[in-house]
C-alpha cells in the first residue's frame, strides 16, 4: 500500500531523512516509532503532501506523491498530533466543511458525517461547537474528519497522547475496527506499549533512517533474543564488570547507576554458571535477572545513545 | 457549480463573529458623521447668507467618498490579512492541504470572503453615499465607475493582505506588513515622484541660470507610471473628472512637472485599474506559492541550481 524509498529531507544544514526506506503492507497496523527528531512526523507530512523531498519516493497505492498528489491525498486520511478546529463551527459544520473540501456534499455528505459520528461516538454532539470538545472528544471529531472521504490509508501522528486511560481504550478499538474493515492505518506512538496491544506491524526509525522494520512477531522474536540480564551488586560494580568481560556469552555490559545490564547470550544453565562464577569471586550479588523483554526495551537498546555500552565480543 | 468550501465557511463563521457588525457599525458611522457634519456646513451657510452654493453638495460628495475610500483602504488588510495566517495558528492550513482543496482554491476562497465582506460594507453605506443624490450633479454612471475603483483597490489591498498572510506565519506580522505595503504603494511612489521633481527642477535650475531664462521642463520623468499602482491616484482622476476639477486632461500628468500628454496621461483610469488588477493577481498567484508545498520544493530547488 505504501512504499517509500531513500526519501532524504532537509531543513539547511540539518538532514531531517536521510534516506529512509520504509514499506506498510496492505490492510496492515502498521506502528511507526522513534525518539523526538528522529524523523516521524517529516515522514507523514511527505507521505500527505504537506511536504515535498529532496529526493527519494512516495507511493501510495501505486501513485506517485510529486505526479499525482490529488489521487495520493484522496487516498490518505491524516490526524496530526494536534486538534486544528474553528471556534464558530459546530461538530456537523466542521464535518460538513471538510466533505466539502474531498468534493462531496448534499444527502451523500450528510449520511457518511451521521454513521463516522456514529462510529467515534460523536452521534449526540453534532450541535455542539467544536472549540467547546474535551480534548478526547476533540480527537474523535479528528478522527471522523480524518474518515470523511473514506481513506484507504489512515495516518494518525501521536493519536493517544494526552488522552485518558479510558478514551485511550475506546480510541484504540476504534482503530482496530478500522484496520478490520480492511483499512491500512499507520500510528506513530511514543506509547510503545499501546503499540505493541494493536500494531501488527513496526517500523522504528532514528536519525532519518529506518532502523528496524517487519512484523510485530518478528521484532518480539528479535526482542526476546535482545533480552538482557539484569545484575545488582552491593557495592562498586568494577570487579564484577572484571568477571563478566571475561565471560565468552556476554556481548554488552552496560552500567545505570547500581545496575549492570548485560547483553547474554546462553540459556539458563549458563545464566546460573554466570551467577555461581560471580559469588565464587566473591562478589556480593544482591540481584540476579532477565528482564521481560518488551517493545520499550527494543526500542531503548536501538535508540538510546546515552547508555554506556561496552562492546564485547562482536559477531 | 460547486461552491468554494473555504467561502462557505468563512460566510458562515463571519456571520457569527461580532467582528464584522463592529466593522459595519464603525464604517458607517464615521461615513454618516462626515456626511452630516458636511450636509450642516452647507445648509448652515444657506441660513447665515442665504445663497445657495451647489458646490457644497458636490464637496459632500468628495467627502463621503473619500471617507469611504480611506475606510475602505483601512479596513481591508485588517480582513485579508489574517486569513492565511490565521489557518497557520490554528493549525488548520495543513490540515486543508491535506484535502483534494489546491492552494488555488484556499486563496480564492479567502479572497472571496474578503472581498463579500467588503461588498457588504459598501452595500450598506449606500444610503449615505445616497444623500448626494438629494441635491443631484451625480450621475449613476459616475458612481459605478467610483464603485469600479473602489472594487479594484478592494483586490488590490487584498491581494497585499493575502500575499502577506501566505508570507508570514503570524497575523501580528501580517497585519502591519499589509498596513506598511500598502503605504509603501500609496505614499512610497508619490514620494518617489515628489523627490525625482526635486532632482529635476534642480538641474534645471542650474540649467537656466547658464543660459538665460527659458521656460522650466522640470518633471518626475519615468517614475510618473509608478502612480499607476497606486489606487489613490486613481480615485483622485475619477473624483477630480466627476466634479469638474480635471476637464478632459490626465490629472495625474500635472502633478510632478511637464509630462507630454499620451495614451497612459489620457486613459489613466482604465490603465491604472488595469494595471492594479493585474499587480493583485500576482500577489495572489505569489500566495499560492507560498502556501503550495509542491511549488515551495520547486522554488528551493530552483535557488540550489542558482548557487
Amino acid at each position: 500500500m505504501l512504499k517509500i524509498k531513500g526519501l532524504k529531507k532537509s531543513f539547511g544544514r540539518y538532514h531531517a531523512l536521510s534516506g529512509l526506506d520504509m514499506e506498510v503492507p496492505d490492510g496492515a497496523l502498521f506502528g511507526f516509532v522513534g525518539p523526538n527528531g528522529a524523523g516521524k512526523t517529516t515522514t507523514i507530512k511527505i507521505i500527505c503532501g504537506l511536504l515535498m523531498p529532496d529526493s527519494g519516493t512516495v507511493e501510495v497505492g501505486g501513485w506517485d506523491i510529486r505526479q499525482d498528489p490529488g489521487k495520493v491525498k484522496g487516498m490518505i486520511g491524516y490526524v496530526p498530533d494536534y486538534f486544528g478546529v474553528y471556534d464558530n463551527l459546530k461538530v456537523s459544520e466542521y464535518m460538513e466543511f471538510f466533505a466539502a473540501c474531498y468534493g462531496l456534499d448534499g444527502l451523500k455528505a450528510r449520511t457518511r458525517i451521521m454513521a463516522l459520528l456514529e462510529q467515534t461516538g460523536m452521534e449526540e454532539r453534532t450541535d455542539f461547537y467544536v472549540d467547546g470538545l474535551s480534548r478526547g472528544m476533540k480527537q474523535r471529531l479528528c478522527l471522523a474528519r480524518a474518515l470523511i472521504h473514506d481513506p484507504d490509508i489512515l495516518i494518525l501522528d501521536e493519536p493517544t497522547s494526552g488522552m485518558d486511560p479510558r478514551s485511550r481504550f475506546d480510541f484504540k478499538e476504534i482503530i482496530r475496527e478500522l484496520c478490520d474493515q480492511g483499512k491500512t492505518v499507520i500510528i506513530s506512538s511514543h506509547l510503545l506499549s499501546d503499540l505493541s496491544e494493536v500494531c501488527t506491524d513496526l517500523g522504528i526509525i532514528d536519525q532519518g533512517r529506518m532502523v528496524l522494520g517487519g512484523s510485530m512477531q518478528e521484532i518480539l522474536e528479535r526482542v526476546d533474543i535482545s533480552r538482557p540480564l539484569a545484575i545488582t551488586v552491593n557495592g562498586p560494580p568494577e570487579k564484577a564488570m572484571a568477571v563478566l568481560r571475561s565471560h565468552p556469552n556476554v556481548q554488552t555490559i552496560s552500567v545505570k547507576d547500581t545496575d549492570i545490564m548485560v547483553g547474554f547470550t546462553g540459556d539458563r544453565q549458563e545464566e546460573a554458571r554466570l551467577l555461581q562464577q560471580l559469588v565464587d569471586a566473591g562478589i556480593p550479588v544482591c540481584g540476579f535477572a532477565r528482564l521481560r523483554g518488551n517493545l520499550e526495551t527494543l526500542f531503548m537498546q536501538i535508540t538510546d545513545k546515552d547508555e554506556k555500552v561496552v562492546l564485547i565480543h562482536e559477531g | 457549480m460547486r461552491a468554494n468550501p473555504i467561502y462557505k465557511k468563512e460566510v458562515k463563521a463571519s456571520s457569527r463573529s461580532v467582528r464584522l457588525p463592529v466593522i459595519l457599525i464603525a464604517f458607517n458611522g464615521i461615513l454618516a458623521v462626515a456626511a452630516l457634519l458636511n450636509m450642516y456646513s452647507v445648509l448652515y451657510r444657506v441660513w447665515t447668507t442665504a445663497e445657495i452654493q451647489y458646490s457644497g453638495f458636490l464637496e459632500m460628495y468628495v467627502l463621503v467618498t473619500a471617507v469611504e475610500f480611506a475606510l475602505l483602504l483601512f479596513i481591508m488588510p485588517a480582513i485579508a490579512a489574517g486569513s492565511i495566517s490565521g489557518e497557520r495558528e490554528r493549525q488548520t492550513l495543513d490540515l486543508l492541504l491535506a484535502t483534494q482543496t489546491t492552494p488555488r482554491q484556499i486563496i480564492r476562497g479567502k479572497l472571496m470572503a474578503s472581498l463579500s465582506n467588503m461588498l457588504l460594507i459598501l452595500v450598506a453605506s449606500f444610503p449615505v453615499v445616497a444623500l448626494v443624490f438629494v441635491y443631484g450633479g451625480i450621475t449613476w454612471r459616475d458612481l459605478l465607475l467610483l464603485l469600479c475603483c473602489f472594487a479594484v483597490a478592494a483586490l488590490l489591498v487584498a491581494g497585499i493582505g493575502l500575499f502577506c498572510s501566505s508570507l508570514f506565519k503570524r497575523t501580528i506580522l501580517a497585519v502591519p506588513a499589509s498596513y506598511g505595503g500598502l503605504i509603501l504603494l500609496i505614499g512610497g511612489t508619490y514620494a518617489i515622484n515628489q523627490f525625482a521633481l526635486s532632482i529635476s527642477t534642480m538641474r534645471w535650475n542650474s540649467y537656466m541660470n547658464q543660459i538665460g531664462s527659458v521656460a522650466s521642463q522640470a518633471s518626475s520623468g519615468g517614475f510618473l507610471y509608478l502612480m499607476l499602482f497606486n489606487p489613490a491616484v486613481t480615485f483622485y482622476s475619477i473624483i477630480s473628472r466627476e466634479t469638474g476639477a480635471d476637464v478632459g486632461r490626465g490629472a495625474v500628468s500635472q502633478w510632478f512637472g511637464y509630462h507630454e500628454t499620451g495614451f497612459l496621461t489620457e486613459h489613466w483610469v482604465p490603465v491604472s485599474m488595469a494595471v492594479q488588477f493585474l499587480t493583485a493577481v500576482f500577489l495572489m498567484g505569489a500566495a499560492v506559492r507560498f502556501i503550495d508545498p509542491a511549488l515551495k520544493r520547486i522554488r528551493k530547488s530552483n535557488n540550489k541550481n542558482r548557487r
